[in-house]
């Protein structure tokens, strides 16, 4: 099964893709790039070939949008497009979580600015708002009291955007300066790290520093626990170590792992391809 | 039968029918301002039987009805229904796996690409964003350059729901278009929105004609509302020079227009089918 072609939905070439093309080549699976800002989508399938497509867009709507395309036309796709809409989404993917019985921080869901305020009054104070799509940990407020509720509130209204339009409101963690990145492939925690910083968001992005940890025993656990109530595939799980224990509180579906890949050493580009391959065959 | 959940933004007079219509039939209408709840993980002390979603707001009414069926109980319409009718692309996919005809479409994910898709579907075409009501933000483009301008014009709003182009070609239609609701297995009532603009809405100034349903009419909005997974749906359609084309179905229609113009208690009819989801 040589002839097996992979379409590689992109933004742009960062250091994960480049490594997913050369573990393509190593693997002599041929690859399709498709670029996000070039395709266009007629209702009829028209114009690319790939037997499975991999998404690796930046944007979380572009992904979506593609993933459901794909999928109209027949080609199956990693993530599925069920799975990146709710990981990409993190009021659905707390309702998931809870639901499969995973220790996850308390949340409340407001629609509006008024009731935002009152979710973050039922929260308790300091509590972390979230716009329900986004990454990077762009746009999250740690809000320490009323009044600085009642300010943030006020801006995001500004903003006059739906995903601003939705208050997602979570009960702040007591952590200690860290918190961990499991990544999932398929069945396996393939890597997981210490992600240390002394902002309380502790994003690779933002410059937290990282240090391997252990994929194995509770984390581990939790980690595959959370990756199948999201629907399973390639996903990066984020737990915290909270006073009674792990919490897992979001679940990435389009995951960087530059970091990851530096701080462990694991080929996780090689295991990404290992389990499209299998994902194809199926 | 205890009590409909009706979730509400503001009480137009749909929403005052609606609460007359369950008034009249002895039923509990327990109002849910979507401004004033909040919602936690756990359901939390609503005992509603069934959720009416009426929010004015698409993406309120998603996120609300999501937890309602977290919690339980059961809505009219479903969170799916409303994910998939709230945006064009998806009702596209729809209608066209269902075999149900629809006008030429191409989705494009930059300004970029969708100058390409405009050159692609031809022009006239028509641009829309893929959430959105009444005709908002909507364009009739009549060539290349007028696709350039208005594609810097979106880029400049910088917005997710702006940065997804829906391309449509041109119908070349009468001064008209067809909506027909759709309450479960039934179309209760169908109009002619009659206009010399090409946008039709009511809400931009079109007015509403009745009209009797021709057998095609009818087969056409029942298999559009099915194919979206059903319930209480306003289905427009078009009629195109090669015959009917559904090109929209919605999923929290006002209907005000229709029950006056065919004498049709759609309020009624709907409160009546909340009924029947609530028992089943």
């Amino acid at each position: 099964m040589n002839s097996l072609t992979l379409g590689l939905f992109y933004t742009v070439i960062r250091p994960e893709e480049k490594w997913i093309l050369q573990a393509a080549e190593a693997r002599g699976l041929a690859v399709e790039r498709l670029h996000d800002g070039e395709m266009t989508f007629p209702l009829v399938k028209n114009g690319f070939k790939a037997d499975i497509v991999l998404n690796r867009s930046v944007s979380h709507s572009r992904s979506l949008y593609a993933l459901r395309f794909f999928e109209h036309y027949g080609v199956p796709t990693v993530n599925a497009y069920d799975t990146v809409a709710l990981a990409g989404d993190k009021v659905l993917t707390s309702m998931a979580l809870q639901a499969a019985g995973i220790p996850t921080p308390r949340v409340v869901v407001a629609l509006t600015p008024e009731a935002a305020l009152k979710a973050l009054e039922e929260i308790g104070y300091p509590a972390v708002l979230k716009p329900p799509v986004g990454s990077w940990g762009r746009l999250l407020a740690k809000v320490d009291d009323r009044e600085e509720a009642e300010q943030i509130i006020e801006h995001k209204d500004a903003l006059a955007s739906p995903q601003h339009s939705i208050f997602y409101v979570q009960e702040y963690v007591q952590k200690p300066e860290r918190d961990l990145r499991a990544f999932v492939v398929g069945d396996e925690v393939v890597a997981a790290m210490y992600r240390h910083s002394e902002d309380w968001r502790t994003n690779a992005a933002r410059g937290a520093t990282t240090e391997p940890a252990s994929p194995n025993g509770r984390m581990g656990e939790l980690a595959l626990k959370a990756a199948k109530a999201v629907g399973g595939g390639v996903l990066a799980v984020d737990l915290m170590e909270s006073p009674d224990g792990l919490v897992v509180h979001e679940v990435n579906p389009t995951p960087e792992f530059r970091a990851l890949t530096g701080a462990t050493g694991v080929d996780v580009a090689g295991k990404i391809l290992d389990y499209v391959a299998e994902a194809a065959r199926r | 039968m205890s009590s409909i959940g009706l979730f509400y933004t503001i009480l137009r007079p749909e929403e005052k029918a609606i609460a007359q219509a369950a008034e009249s039939r002895h039923i509990q209408l327990q109002r849910l301002r979507d401004s004033e709840l909040t919602f936690s993980l756990e359901p939390d002390g609503l005992d509603a039987d069934v959720v009416l979603n009426r929010s004015v707001s698409h993406s309120r009414g998603l996120y609300a009805t999501r937890f309602f069926e977290h919690y339980g109980i059961p809505t009219v319409n479903t969170a799916g229904v409303i994910e998939k009718c709230g945006d064009k692309v998806v009702t596209s996919l729809l209608l066209k796996k269902a075999g149900i005809p629809t006008p030429r479409t191409m989705v494009a994910l930059t300004p970029e690409s969708a100058l390409k898709a405009l050159d692609q579907v031809g022009y006239p075409a028509v641009l829309k964003p893929p959430v959105g009501s009444w005709g908002r933000l909507q364009a009739k483009v009549y060539d290349h350059d007028e696709a350039q301008q208005i594609l810097e014009h979106k880029s400049a709003l910088h917005s997710a729901n702006h940065a997804v182009f829906y391309v449509q070609e041109y119908v070349p239609k009468p001064d008209r278009d067809i909506r027909a609701m759709v309450v479960g297995d039934a179309l209760v009532a169908s109009i002619y929105r009659v206009s010399p603009e090409w946008r039709t809405n009511t809400a931009r100034g079109g007015h509403a004609e009745a009209m009797s349903p021709t057998p095609e009419l009818t087969e056409l909005s029942l298999r559009a509302a099915k194919a979206v997974g059903g319930g209480v749906l306003a289905v427009d359609l078009m009629e195109s020079p090669s015959g009917l084309v559904v090109h929209e179905v919605n999923h929290t229609p006002e209907f005000k227009n229709v029950a006056r113009t065919t004498n049709t208690d759609i309020a009624g009819r709907i409160v009546d089918y909340a009924t029947e989801v609530a028992r089943r």
